[in-house]
């Protein structure tokens, strides 16, 4: 869906992280949200309640629907840079939290 | 007849709403952005544990809104199309502190004793606490629960309110401000910062912390007086929930609000970080779980209070169709306010009687 402009391959330096466990590929700079999009993936997330798929729509750390987990804590993905090794999940609440959603009418 | 309401937030919303469902010709100028608007930034709660103490006829009329809730919430979404999100599920107050609480009690047990109609509570301690809510933490001693009471999606409200307003024939100014109002024979008039000039036979003056330049010139004392709240919400979770509390609320897209701050700060409307610590500090001491939840945004409100916290409902004695009408509460009362308010202004014979809560009970 997303592809890279104007890009000379030779000037770039690339690294790669993982998400959800794959290798996913990156230019140095490139915010996480932004790796992720170029790497194809459409849906970054699960909204808790309804379940509905969520990718980002802001692109600048507001919106919060590109939310992914980074070393323990839910993080807007655009607002941070990639990182060479850097272990990307996708946000899990229950383990952040420990709750088991109830039913709740 | 005529009415002209001075106000959009949902107190004058609400009874734009009761008197367009009557059919009455009604013209409510909503004020500007720039202004305080409670309706926008409050809590959400349909409330009614802890408060009327002194006041049983408030705890009534409290009760009383709550119990038309359900079909008022039920009659905006047909006519609108908009959920108000409404749940009665009951109400918790979670207690960390051992006089708070005692106090607490006290004061429901008081109320209680003076409103025999009003719901009962029930104390859990915290073992019986944890078998309803078994995210609480260690540091919780016990909750007080008043079943009916609930919470709303307050900004859903005045959406509906709105809409069904101008479905009901109302005409709305948006972003205009009433710089005078002023009596000419039978007449009010209402003059805009425009200088555009609006007249009807009846005027409401409900417009919160700006009742208190508008209702002195009608005559009316119009003591209005600002206390802030400040407010937090953080990502969304999973629905886990069920019972809301005066400071801890899960909305139904999943964050959890938390709030309850009472400062006295004038017209200060900025949130500080000791009162956002001191907030997200209290929910981590009531749900551990909370602690590593990321809070997504702040901001601060004014309530608008009286100077004992009840409603005022007055028309004027010199200028008979002038009303002031304001009160803390709006969201709880919005469902009352619609229906046994309305009837009061328009002086049909369902008015109820509301001479407690007169403005004359301030001149002694
Ligand atoms: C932090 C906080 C938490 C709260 N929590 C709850 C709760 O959980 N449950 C509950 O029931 N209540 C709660 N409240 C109270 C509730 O929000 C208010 O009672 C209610 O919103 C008041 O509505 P209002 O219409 O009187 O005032 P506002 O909402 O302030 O509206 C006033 C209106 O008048 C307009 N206006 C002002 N001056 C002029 C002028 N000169 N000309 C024309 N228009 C003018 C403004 O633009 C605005 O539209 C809370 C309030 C706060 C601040
Ligand atoms: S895309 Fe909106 S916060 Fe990241």
């Amino acid at each position: 869906m997303f592809e890279r402009i104007n890009i000379n391959e030779n000037q770039v330096d690339k690294l790669s992280f993982t998400f959800d466990g794959k290798v996913v590929s990156a230019y140095q700079g490139d915010t996480v949200a932004a790796a992720l999009l170029g790497a194809g993936y459409k849906c970054f997330r699960e909204t808790p309640v309804l379940g509905l798929n969520r990718n980002p729509y802001c692109m600048m750390g507001s919106c919060y629907d590109c939310l992914v987990s980074i070393g323990g804590r839910n993080v807007q993905s655009c607002m941070v840079e990639c990182e060479q090794g850097m272990v990307v999940e996708r946000v899990s609440h229950t383990k952040l939290t420990g709750i088991r959603p109830h039913e709740v009418s | 007849m005529k009415t002209l309401i001075i106000g959009g937030g949902v107190v004058g919303l609400s009874l734009a709403y009761g008197l367009t469902k009557r059919n009455e010709d009604v013209v409510v100028v909503c004020g500007s952005d720039e202004d305080y608007n409670a309706s926008r930034g409050n809590f959400g709660l349909i409330w009614s544990q802890g408060k009327g103490l002194g006041c049983p006829e408030y705890s009534q009329w409290t009760q009383k809104s709550i119990s038309l809730w359900p079909s008022f919430a039920e009659e905006l979404a047909k006519l609108t199309g908009i959920d108000v999100e409404l749940s009665l599920d009951g109400g918790m107050e979670y207690f960390t502190n051992k006089h708070e609480m005692e106090d607490f009690i006290e004061s429901l047990h008081k109320v209680k004793k003076s409103n025999s109609d009003s719901q009962t509570y029930k104390y859990l301690n915290h073992e019986q606490l944890k078998l309803c809510v078994p995210e609480i933490g260690p540091k919780v001693l016990g909750a007080t629960f008043m079943p009916g009471d609930g919470h709303v999606n307050p900004l859903q409200l005045l959406t509906a309110l709105r809409e069904g307003v101008r479905l009901g024939g109302a005409k709305i100014f948006n972003g205009s401000r009433v710089k005078r109002v002023y009596r000419s024979g039978d007449l009010y008039n209402a003059q805009l910062d425009d200088n555009k000039e609006l007249s009807a036979s009846r005027v409401i003056i409900a417009a919160g912390l700006g009742s208190a330049d508008l209702a002195p010139m009608m005559g009316f004392k119009g003591t209005v007086v600002p206390q802030q709240g400040q407010l937090l919400i953080t990502e969304k979770l999973p629905q886990f929930l069920k019972y809301p509390s005066g400071t801890i609320r899960q909305v139904n897209d999943g964050g959890i609000q938390i709030g309850g701050s009472t400062l006295d700060r004038g017209l200060d409307n900025k949130e500080c970080i000791k009162t956002v610590s001191e907030l997200a500090s209290h929910a981590v001491d009531v749900f551990p779980c909370l602690e590593e939840v990321n809070l997504l945004r702040s901001w601060a409100c004014l309530r608008v209070m009286t100077e004992d916290g009840f409603p005022i409902y007055q028309e004027s004695k010199t200028n008979p169709g002038a009303f002031f009408i304001t009160c803390h509460s709006g969201i709880t009362l919005a469902a009352i306010h619609s229906v046994l308010l309305t009837e009061w202004i328009v002086g049909s014979e369902r008015s109820p009687d509301l001479s407690m809560f007169s403005e004359e009970r301030f001149n002694v």
